[in-house]
């Protein structure tokens, strides 16, 4: 009961007028920023924090709530609308997102975006108030063998992906897991696949590969097809053809529900993140969701799926963040500097010693989600418009903000010819009909696999057995046996039915 | 119309803002004319952060810089890319690395660089490491923790890169036994690693496990500085327990190679101005156990060739 008393005294202090205006303030500039390619959340968070600083502890706390959470929300308006990325999570969400926003329905994308990205962020939160800690504490069991084996499920679900051509898909996988291994070795630290350049020591940057692969092979393509109209009526884009009908609302509320649920427990695993999060919702979708097989043809499911499994996963990130200060992903921990700037110190001891602030800073994130969806509704009749520009407009605008992206994710021209190749790359791809989402997603996940991996047989002083040793992890292993085998298991029983008596 | 005219402004107002240039003053004296970049080649959250975030803190309190300094984490290439950066950034004073032995060493040791590509600005503090283990651990002291080492008992180490590597490194020369060393990218993953009982002991700073060892969560057992912490990091060092181990961290500030003297003396100065006000001695050095120790750039340039040496001799 203490709880809800502490929670209630934790709004009384964050429900002002003044903080409500920081907050809606800070969520307009967070969707600017975040909506921006190349930006980000990581880094549009790191930018904008600085202008908390010059508010009162619980407003500038509200703000910078409001950032993280807009910043979420903004990632995929550039997805949606003109296919590419603002940040690694919204890869999953340009899948049914963009393909939407193309069937001349923007507004229902974003407002599916924005409306699961809140039922999400909210199970996370609620997830978060009443068992983070023991959530925490869950998150700690998943060392080497276990994130190893998790990676190796998400891995193989990257076959739920392929598409029509498996084998396309799989060489696009298998590029992505070969670009992964350039850079350092996490494990000995010795540079590997460098080719002498030192650019290429750290391997190649994210950033600029998205909004090569994605953004500006597409604005080839336009150039490629420039005098063609667009497929859809443009004077349809209002406001009112953007609402979801109620048919729509009840398709999107299950899997914004269950992403919401394993968008949090995932986002409590040390190192696995948003990314992991939005990727693992969608493929769950694919798999239990009642139209699952049509996912990726611009289904709002897909988009509601996405959308909730990072925001939950972002809200979960906050348990490890809080308990035991360690922050859960880059972002996690540009908060955990702004919290130790704010007299804050995460840590075991965080609930008892500080009890009101924390609270405070609980009740802040309901507060700023809240505030983050009104800002974000508010928005979109003016976001949808973008598809009104007409083609000939785009491929510059689109081609500059590729520019700017690439160049502002590590400050560095580097970025810029990474973006230009990978865009290139990314047309012809498409030309030949390999599916490019698979490619980004080996190359995410291949690292954080290699080094647990790695980390595991040295704890194991190299015997596989420990993937069966532990618990969780020989689940693991028996879930992805089954999904391997499941296929063989069904040709056998099918043959031994089928076979004459 | 409008709305292409808020983009274009919207992606005007951000380029102008990454490619501002900066004016040198003409009168000899030197201060920053732009926004000040500061790059920390390590995580957010680990020590490193810390650091620079509690001096920028100061700064911005005090008033000791007009323009903004914002904080550019460039982890990449285990911190290459950074430090590479810095060294060859022509922004007249703009921009700033943070600097530590874990910086020097990979720098030196694999990065094929030398102290040279840099200008060190101050020596600010030095830290130590110590290693801890779980209150629930079977070994509580370090007594017990290196007879089980010399005993030949599987123990794996884990830590973050760097210094943390080079201490273990030392551990495994002089004590020896049948260990693992397990690096992270930063402290927090090998804190997480050893809370969640997949590594047995870590290679922590004070900083980065302040919290957990004061709740009690984590136990001090060996500390590889010359004398022991004080509470709650209390316990042997190495040379108690008689082992020729003993190490020294120093936390400092760096910039681009060819940074302008005015600048450097500048930079050097603030850093000067930071260490001796009440808020560094409290809210950095006391509350994270380090010991303070300003050293001016000039003095600052000997200090950490000292250390480049003892690397290289190491190569």
């Amino acid at each position: 009961m203490e709880t809800v008393e502490l929670l209630l005294s934790g709004f009384a202090t964050a429900l002002t007028i003044q903080n409500f205006f920081a907050a809606a303030f800070g969520a307009f500039l967070g969707i600017l920023v975040g909506a921006m390619p190349g930006i980000g959340s990581l880094a549009g968070v790191a930018l904008l924090l600085p202008l908390t600083f010059k508010f009162n502890p619980t407003t500038g706390i509200i703000m910078l709530s409001a950032l993280y959470y807009s910043n979420m929300y903004g990632g995929s308006y550039s997805s949606i609308l003109l296919n590419i990325p603002g940040d690694t999570p919204a890869v999953m969400t340009g899948l049914d997102g963009h393909p939407l926003a193309s069937q001349g329905r923007p507004g229902v994308a974003l407002f599916t975006s924005n409306i699961s990205s809140f039922i999400g962020g909210t199970i996370g939160i609620l997830i978060l108030t009443i068992i983070g800690p023991g959530l925490a504490r869950f998150g700690l069991h998943f060392g080497p063998v276990e994130m190893t084996a998790l990676m190796a499920v998400a891995m193989t679900s990257l076959g739920w992906l392929l598409g029509d051509n498996p084998i396309r898909g799989m060489v696009a996988t298998l590029i992505g897991i070969l670009m992964a291994t350039m850079g350092f070795d996490a494990v000995t630290g010795l540079p590997r696949f460098d080719f002498g350049s030192i650019y290429l020591l750290s391997g190649i940057p994210f950033i600029p590969l998205v909004v090569g692969i994605f953004g500006f092979s597409q604005v080839i393509e336009m150039m490629e097809k420039r005098n063609t109209a667009r497929g859809f009526d443009i004077d349809k884009l209002t406001l009112k053809d953007s609402l979801l009908t109620k048919a729509e609302t009840l398709r999107i509320l299950p899997p914004a529900l269950r992403s919401g649920f394993l968008g949090t427990l995932i986002g409590v695993l040390p190192g696995a993140g948003a990314t992991t999060g939005s990727f693992l919702s969608y493929l769950m979708e694919k798999r239990l969701g009642k139209d699952g097989h049509k996912l990726g043809t611009g289904r709002v499911e897909g988009v509601a799926a996405a959308e909730a499994g990072n925001n939950a996963a972002a809200a979960g990130a906050f348990a490890p963040l809080l308990s035991l200060g360690i922050p859960g992903s880059g972002t996690g921990a540009v908060l955990l500097g702004g919290l130790l700037m704010y007299g804050l110190n995460p840590g075991p001891r965080l609930f008892q010693t500080q009890p009101e602030f924390t609270w405070g800073i609980i009740a802040s994130l309901y507060v700023a989600n809240i505030i983050t969806l009104l800002v974000a509704i508010m928005i979109v009749p003016f976001l949808i418009k973008i598809l009104k520009v007409p083609v000939k407009m785009m491929i510059p605008i689109i081609t500059t903000i590729c520019i700017m992206g690439s160049y502002s994710a590590n400050n560095s021209l580097y970025g810029i010819i990474i973006m230009l190749i990978a865009g290139i790359f990314g047309f012809f791809m498409k030309k030949f009909g390999y599916p490019i989402a698979p490619l980004l997603l080996a190359y995410v996940l291949a690292p954080t696999m290699e080094k647990n991996f790695r980390q595991a047989l040295q704890i194991s002083d190299g015997s596989m057995m420990i993937f069966l040793q532990k618990p969780i992890a020989a689940v693991l292993v028996g879930f992805l046996l089954l999904t391997v085998l499941s296929p063989v298991i069904r040709w056998v029983i099918g043959s031994i039915k089928n076979q004459p008596n | 119309m409008k709305k292409i005219m808020l983009v274009l402004m919207l992606v005007l107002a951000v380029t102008a803002y990454v490619s501002a240039e900066g004016q040198q003053e003409s009168d000899g004296s030197w201060s920053p004319s732009k926004t000040v970049t500061w790059y920390c080649t390590s995580s957010p959250g680990g020590g490193s952060s810390i650091f620079t975030q509690t001096i920028i803190e100061i700064i911005n309190d005090e008033n000791l810089v007009e323009e903004d300094i914002i904080i550019n984490y460039k982890t990449d290439g285990g911190g290459a890319v950074g430090r590479r950066e810095v060294s060859r950034a022509k922004t007249n004073g703009h921009t700033l690395l943070t600097f530590n032995n874990g910086d020097l060493q990979p720098l030196v040791q694999v990065e094929n660089g030398e102290l040279d590509d840099l200008t060190p600005i101050a020596v600010m503090a030095n830290d130590g490491q110590i290693l801890l283990v779980r209150s629930n651990y079977k070994y509580q002291t370090g007594e017990e923790l290196v007879e089980a080492m010399e005993s030949g008992e599987r123990i794996i180490f884990g830590g973050s890169k760097g210094d943390d590597i080079n201490f273990y490194n030392k551990i495994d020369e002089e004590v020896g036994g049948d260990t693992e060393y397990l690096v992270n990218d930063s402290t927090g993953d090998a804190l997480t690693q050893i809370l969640g009982e997949d590594i047995d002991v870590v290679i922590a700073k004070p900083a980065a496990s302040y919290e957990l060892v004061s709740s009690g969560e984590l136990v001090p057992v060996i500390a590889a500085t010359k004398d022991r912490f004080d509470e709650p990091f209390d316990a042997p060092t190495f040379k108690e327990l008689g082992y020729d181990i003993e190490l020294t961290v120093f936390r400092g500030v760096a910039a681009p190679k060819n940074m302008p003297q005015a600048a450097v003396d500048f930079w050097s100065d603030v850093m000067g101005k930071v260490s001796e006000t009440d808020a560094w001695q409290n809210n950095y050095l006391d509350k994270f156990l380090l010991t303070g120790r300003y050293i001016p750039a000039d003095e600052a340039y000997d200090y950490m060739k000292d250390f480049e040496e003892k690397y290289k001799a190491n190569m």
